[in-house]
């Protein structure tokens, strides 16, 4: 619990940052959204742009938003959120294990009486955490915002549902983050791999909205797992989703256990 | 204590720690020698449980220093040859999280704070090299261990702070705990350690008692004569070229330093001096005469 909230404690202030960035965001989407519908000017925006645009972007509904998640679904959870929780864990992964091991700052944990395993778990949790504080947020300020104004319709159930799937989406990043952090020395190279495989992630995801005949790409990216649009019409295999993500979740932790348990550290 | 066993770690051809042995009983204080590069600082991740040897074994109080590294952590106190601690914490923030993480004694930190004084409210980004030290110094002894391992520990600290370092280090190994340090300087390993070990390319070459290794030494003296004559004279005596009224030649079995006392009692000497600390020479005999030509 020391290792832990120490860790948390290096990280709260990005952590927190991410938080209330996005929770403000949306609540300013939220708030505009009843001018927004009132005016048409989004509707008559959207319908401007080519539909494979949009649908790579996850904004396939360009009329007819019954409430603020229609809007959401293509404002903030498609690319937007991609881009985000790519960044939100590329960092934290970075700050809390390529970095020490690069500049030597992790022996201040490795000299005293602690294990890799407890360091592993312990960066894992305060991932985990961070993640958790970031979609709850996101959720209870929309919740507010439906609360507090008139003309958003909130469907409570459907709200958490994403944010649900949302969460393990940012686990499977999280931990796969942490594994490629496992494995150099350098911060850079842990970081340009990690990202480069969480940015083609992104264009795969785009390039399989945009034809029929890329749509077979979307398998590869761990994106398509988090479908705001398919969940909002209640097509998405949400439990299947979760299964796969969870599973993701667990074989990199079981690699971060296994390859920072056994490597060499020049520190 | 502290006990390695034929430990061999090989990064690259040639390049790593090779069959190195040694052992530190508690109330010692083992000194641990060689150029930068050698392996010292290997040798002490070993112990650490942060490399794993290729061949051989490491233990700390009977403990694998591998397989059962958070038990050898718990006996150890470890101070790194390069002191890396995040920049954003102040000293005392750094001070609190390694009490908390070892479990330290929080008066023998008061007790260390006035031994190795520093500003612990400073962040440490802007700590000078000897703050640092002085803070990873005070990090490293607040944990009353029975053992302790230390990479450079006198690196970046002024003469004063040396001096106090011996002392608390004596106090150290009075109380019985193990000392396993390395150093490039001399005076303060001839004046603290017990034993020394040499190491060479990764190899030990030699371990012996410290007042042995000096005792066996080829000491260098230098000795300012009156006249150029005589010192030509005297050169001649010892077997060497003399520099204008300047003679510089080593003692050892054949040329010892009563025989030349003998010859010196013919002369206007004005000045004897030693070359260097008596260590030096014994470092500089190991690792200065096999540079290539």
């Amino acid at each position: 619990m020391l290792l832990i909230r120490s860790l948390f404690k290096q990280v709260r202030k990005p952590v927190l940052a991410y938080a209330i960035g996005t929770s403000l965001y949306l609540l300013m989407l939220a708030l505009l959204y009843p001018s927004m519908m009132k005016t048409g000017l989004l509707e008559a925006k959207l319908q401007a742009l080519p539909p494979e645009v949009l649908k790579a972007f996850q904004y396939d509904k360009v009329t007819g938003f019954n409430n603020v998640l229609d809007l959401l679904g293509g404002n903030y959870y498609g690319l937007i959120f991609q881009v985000i929780a790519s960044l939100f864990l590329l960092s934290l992964a970075a700050r809390l294990v390529a970095r020490p091991i690069d500049n030597g700052e992790l022996i201040v944990y490795l000299a005293a009486p602690i294990t890799r395993n407890d360091y592993t778990l312990a960066v894992a949790s305060v991932i985990g955490l961070a993640s958790l504080l970031l979609v709850t947020l996101n959720g209870l300020v929309l919740m507010v915002a439906d609360w507090w104004m008139s003309g958003i319709t909130i469907d409570t159930v459907v709200l958490w549902r994403i944010q649900l799937n949302a969460l393990l989406l940012l686990f499977a990043i999280g931990t796969f983050t942490l594994f490629i952090a496992t494995l150099f020395d350098e911060e850079r190279r842990a970081f340009s791999l990690a990202g480069s495989v969480l940015v083609l992630s992104i264009v795969l995801t785009i390039l399989s909205e945009l034809s029929d005949k890329t749509e077979w790409l979307r398998y590869l990216s761990v994106f398509s797992l988090f479908n705001t649009t398919q969940l909002l019409e209640g097509t998405n295999h949400f439990l299947l989703h979760s299964v796969i993500l969870f599973v993701l979740c667990l074989i990199f932790l079981t690699g971060a256990f296994v390859q920072f348990g056994r490597r060499s550290l020049s520190i | 204590m502290i006990r390695l066993e034929h430990v061999t770690k090989e990064f690259a051809p040639g390049r790593g720690i090779f069959d190195v042995s040694f052992t530190v009983d508690p109330g010692m204080i083992f000194g641990f020698i060689g150029p930068n590069g050698s392996g010292k600082s290997t040798t002490l991740r070993h112990l650490m449980g942060l490399l794993a040897a290729d061949d051989g074994k490491a233990t700390v109080g009977g403990f694998d220093c591998w397989n059962q590294s958070k038990e050898v952590k718990q006996l150890v106190g470890y101070l790194p040859g390069e002191i890396s601690l995040p920049g954003d914490m102040t000293g005392a923030d750094m001070l609190d999280l390694m009490q908390r993480l070892h479990g330290s004694d929080p008066a023998r930190r008061q007790l260390l704070l006035k031994r190795f004084p520093f500003e612990t409210k400073t962040k440490i980004r802007k700590m000078s090299k000897g703050m640092k030290q002085k803070l990873a110094l005070v990090g490293c002894f607040m944990k009353d261990a029975p053992v302790y391992l230390l990479d450079e520990p006198t690196s970046g600290l002024d003469p004063l702070m040396q001096e106090r370092f011996l002392e608390w280090i004596e106090q150290e190994k009075q109380a019985g705990k193990a000392i396993l340090m390395s150093s490039h300087h001399f005076p303060e390993m001839e004046k603290s350690c017990d034993r020394a070990a040499l190491i060479k390319a990764g190899r030990i070459i030699v371990e012996s008692d410290i007042h042995a290794l000096i005792r066996s030494s080829r000491k260098v003296y230098t000795i300012v004569f009156q006249s150029e004559t005589e010192a030509a004279q005297f050169a001649m005596q010892v077997g060497v070229e003399p520099k204008r009224t300047e003679v510089s030649f080593q003692t050892d079995e054949t040329l010892t330093l009563n025989q030349v006392i003998a010859f010196l009692t013919q002369y206007d000497v004005r000045l004897i001096r030693q070359s260097a600390d008596d260590l030096e020479q014994v470092f500089l005999h190991y690792y200065g005469e096999e540079e290539p030509s």
